[in-house]
């Protein structure tokens, strides 16, 4: 279990835990960390983190489209290697790259829900004819 | 690049319009009442944005202004302010 707590400011909640399962963390989920970050502000090394919950986002919304990596990656116009690498945290993607993820995943979605249930559309001989 | 379409919804925008709105989508896209944001809110690490959310609002904005993001563009929002920015200056684009 992980204990923790949370606290609201402004709206936003945080969560605070101890620094060390914070590490934890990081390592589990295969993201580096650098220290010396406590006067950085919204730059770059905060893109480190977002590999995790980006390529978790990414697989659980592909999936529940489903898709495989190689119909998402042609529906995105992308490599499949790279695809391949952003689901596994191995790289973080541009905002373009992002940005033809999330279209072809909002597609994707929407097709999934329109879809109906019908027969057969090509004409199959009757039986009996 | 400003596009050949009808740019007449754009004609009255003002700041604190696109301020509203995009802390609108903002506030949806991440759960957050719009009342607690500001221009200076970072998405990221005030917000816990991630590239996809970000994307996600970068997109709605648009499709709420008709507007288009040049393809060259690969800035990524740190901020309201700038969501707010690159609307404005896509619409002034646009107008001329």
């Amino acid at each position: 279990m992980i204990e923790f707590k949370s606290v609201e400011l402004d709206g936003v909640r945080y969560v605070i835990l101890r620094e060390s399962l914070f590490e934890q963390l990081c390592r589990k989920a295969g993201v580096e960390e650098e220290p010396g970050l406590g006067n950085a502000g919204p730059t770059e090394p905060g893109f480190d983190l977002d590999r995790a919950t980006l390529s978790e986002k990414i697989i659980r919304r592909r999936r529940a489209s489903g898709l495989s990596q190689a119909e998402l990656a042609r529906r995105a116009g992308i490599r499949p290697e790279t695809l391949n690498r952003i689901e596994r945290g191995k790289s973080t993607p541009d905002f373009k790259t992002v940005r033809k993820l999330v279209v072809a995943i909002n597609a994707a979605e929407r097709d999934s829900v329109n879809q109906v249930p019908t027969r057969a559309t090509e004409k199959e001989p009757k039986h009996g004819d | 690049m400003a596009t050949e379409t009808d740019s007449s919804h754009l004609a009255g925008l003002t700041r604190e319009g696109v301020l509203r709105i995009v802390s609108e989508i903002v506030g949806e896209q991440m759960g957050i009442a719009p009342d607690n944001l500001r221009e200076n809110t970072a998405l990221e690490a005030d917000l816990g944005c991630d590239s996809l959310d970000v994307t996600e609002i970068v997109m709605e904005t648009e499709e709420h202004f008709d507007l288009t993001t040049p393809n060259e563009t690969d800035e990524i929002p740190q901020t309201i302010a700038d969501i707010v920015d690159g609307v404005l200056q896509l619409a002034g684009q646009s107008g001329t």
